[in-house]
């Protein structure tokens, strides 16, 4: 793990989070990726997440550009900083990405208010990984979670 | 029980005269006289020629407490007296004392012991008169012209000069009067009580002193053990009443042995005693009150002759010459600043216990001397005293009050703590801050932080409320994460706002909250919106209170 700040994905992360998706809107992938969080037993308050996830995207959309999308939130339920994420298999034509483009690959972050370091970090590791047009590629084409699993870690 | 009876009567009356005398301070200082003419008329109210609350059998189980009250103000003015003033100002301080005193000895000497020569027709008698009123009328009451000067914090040249005249004259007043009436006994054939009117003010004088001075020694070790201001204030307040009722046991002057005492503090043991005398000041506001209250209870407006009160107005005028004159020569002849040549002689009209007491020792040592049959000297002495001390006292503290106006030396004896008192977070925050969108990237945030030298800048939601903070602090670790800068916004890194302060809030009662929170910028809020209405940075609002500071001491 040669990437600063990699032991926290590393720690945010697992496998059971990761899902290959077959969603056609945005807000379809985000309640998905909420409800992987919620029940993961991290987060306390589902609806919270849930509401802050959204008022998020309410305030400009989390499309980081070459087909990414970082939805994130803090919330104080939140016991230990944590993360699932989903490959769509159809590119997210309304994700409202930065650069424009639609979204295939979206991290879902959450953390509490208190850990403003640790969370930033994390989403600066994310972007360094995705950041990288072959880790991008992988990603897309990974045949199963467990490949975009070891993908990630072998990018750190 | 009429024991309890009295004891309550007794505190009944002090609660009446404290009360009575804020009260009659407040009426006052609306009209822009000084308080202590307030309290004193409320004296004269409730006092023996009024309505006689306070009436001829309380005075006297009162009196110990006029000691005690004698003993802290002369211990204030005592601390009032360092020596690097009189290093610097000592000759022109000694000039215009000598000038002040003399002037009045010679002016009064002369006017009332001619009025007495033509009522009585006996020079000797007449001569005798003159000396005793002259010396009487040197005395200059440090009381009552210290109340001005701390009223409206005064701070300057002639503030420092007027302490310094006013705490020394009544040991030169004491000497004057010891001279005056053995001179006065010699000429009138009471020739017999020359020594032991010497040896007793001597020993006034000399023994006063001493014991002050011991006490001065004495507490200022005391107070190097002492690990509290509140320590050193309980044992100085002990040692006050300690002092008072040794000099009422043994009649010395009270007021010079506290302040020799308070002199030999401030000057051996600055540091601990100046904290002690400010806490003392603040302490000594009801024993202020009580005092000067009873001063005017204490005043009887006699019915008395046409030519005595011709007598009592030519004391006022010639004394309100001799001291204006005199302290002019003085100060002239001492090569003073223009300052005290012009103004010191306005604050040195006011005439309070010393020159009583003297009258009364007079009516005492001069009863035997008949003016006019059926009259003798020592009554007349007492009660054109008593007359004209009400005069001056009512005219005294006004003048003083002329006197630091005309040199715009008042108000200029202000702190930090007494402006920070003074001020609410509304007059010193920021209010303009720059503020952040909730949305705006990291990008043009970091933008704005290297434009502004805000700490912490609100974030703002568009209805313009405060979704939260945004601290220099908080981003530190987002300088090295500039990837991120292109895609996170504001919203994203903001804590919530941690309400400290409103702009209503005491600007003392902020700092405390912000040094307990170990913070130097907070952001202030409009509690019924929740808009930001301005930052309250702490190192600001210290330069603004220095900045103020610098301009009420005319810096």
């Amino acid at each position: 793990m040669s990437l600063p700040g990699a032991h926290l994905l590393d720690e945010a992360l697992s496998p059971t989070r990761i899902h290959l998706t077959e969603e056609s809107r945005k807000d379809a992938v985000l309640e998905f990726l909420i409800q992987q969080l919620g029940t993961s037993g991290e987060v306390g308050d589902y609806e919270a997440l849930h509401s802050a996830i959204f008022m998020r995207e309410s305030l400009m959309s989390t499309g980081i550009g070459l087909g990414v999308g970082v939805p994130h939130a803090r919330i104080s339920s939140v016991r230990r900083m944590v993360m699932s994420v989903a490959v769509n298999r159809t590119p997210l034509e309304d994700y409202e990405s930065i650069d424009g483009q639609p979204v295939r690959i979206v991290f879902m972050v959450a953390g509490r208010p208190d850990q403003q370091s640790k969370y930033v970090r994390l989403l600066a590791v994310l972007s360094r990984i995705v950041k990288e047009s072959d880790n991008r590629e992988r990603l897309i084409n990974a045949g199963s979670p467990e490949d975009v699993y070891a993908m990630i870690r072998g990018a750190l | 029980m009429p024991h309890h009876q009295g004891q309550l009567g007794i505190l009944l009356i002090l609660g009446i005269g404290v009360f009575g005398g804020i009260l009659g301070a407040w009426l006052f200082q609306r009209l822009r006289i000084p308080q202590v003419i307030g309290y004193i008329a409320i004296g004269l109210l409730i006092g023996q020629s009024g309505f006689g609350i306070i009436g001829q059998l309380e005075l006297p189980t009162l009196r110990p407490f006029s000691y005690l009250a004698l003993a802290v103000i002369g211990f204030l003015v005592g601390g009032e007296l360092e020596s690097k003033t009189f290093r610097q100002y000592g000759r022109q301080f000694i000039g215009i004392l000598f000038g002040e005193c003399l002037g009045a000895f010679f002016l009064v000497g002369l006017s009332s012991g001619i009025l007495v020569y033509f009522v009585s027709g006996q020079a000797l008698v007449a001569i005798a008169a003159g000396v005793v009123f002259g010396a009487i009328s040197s005395a200059t009451d440090p009381a009552s012209t210290l109340d001005v000067l701390w009223e409206y914090r005064s701070k300057g040249m002639l503030t420092t000069g007027l302490i310094s005249v006013v705490a020394l004259d009544d040991a030169l007043a004491l000497a004057l009067y010891a001279v005056g009436t053995s001179l006065a006994n010699v000429l009138v054939g009471e020739g017999g009580g020359v020594m032991e009117v010497f040896y007793t003010l001597g020993v006034e004088l000399i023994g006063s002193s001493i014991i002050g001075v011991a006490a001065g020694f004495s507490l200022s070790i005391l107070l190097h053990h002492s690990k509290s201001v509140e320590r050193s204030l309980t044992l100085v307040v002990g040692a006050l009443f300690l002092l008072a009722g040794l000099c009422f046991a043994l009649h010395l002057d009270v007021i010079l042995c506290a302040m020799a005492a308070g002199a030999v503090m401030i000057n051996h043991s600055p540091r601990r005693s100046k904290p002690m005398m400010k806490t003392l000041r603040e302490f000594s506001g009801p024993i202020y009150v009580m005092f000067f209250v009873l001063v005017g209870a204490r005043l009887e407006l006699y019915a008395q002759a046409g030519w005595m009160w011709g007598l009592v107005a030519l004391y006022v005028l010639f004394r309100s010459i001799g001291k204006y004159a005199g302290s002019w020569l003085g100060a002239t002849l001492s090569h003073s600043p223009a300052v005290l040549k012009h103004y010191i002689g306005f604050g040195l009209f006011a005439q309070g216990g010393v020159a009583v007491g003297l009258s009364m020792m007079a009516g005492q040592h001069l009863s035997e001397v008949m003016l006019l049959p059926g009259l003798d000297l020592g009554t007349v002495v007492v009660s054109t005293v008593t007359a004209t001390t009400l005069s001056v006292q009512l005219l005294g503290p006004a003048s003083v009050k002329y006197a630091i106006t005309k040199t715009d030396e008042l108000g200029r004896n202000v702190t930090e703590e007494d402006i920070i008192q003074e001020l609410t977070v509304g007059e010193v925050m920021n209010h303009d801050p720059v503020l952040v969108a909730e949305n705006e990237l990291l990008g043009g945030v970091f933008e704005k932080l290297s434009k502004h030298d805000q700490l912490v800048y609100p974030v703002v939601n568009p209805e313009g409320t405060c979704a939260g903070v945004i601290s220099l602090q908080s981003l530190k670790t987002l300088f090295v994460e500039q990837e991120i800068w292109s895609w996170m916004i504001a919203g994203d890194v903001m804590v919530p706002v941690q309400e400290i302060v409103t702009a209503d809030t005491p600007l003392e009662e902020a700092m405390n909250q912000m040094r307990q929170m170990e913070a130097e910028e907070t952001i202030v809020r409009n509690p019924g919106t929740g808009k930001p209405v301005g930052i309250f940075d702490t190192r600001a609002a210290r330069r603004l209170v220095t900045r103020k500071l610098m301009q009420r001491q005319g810096v």
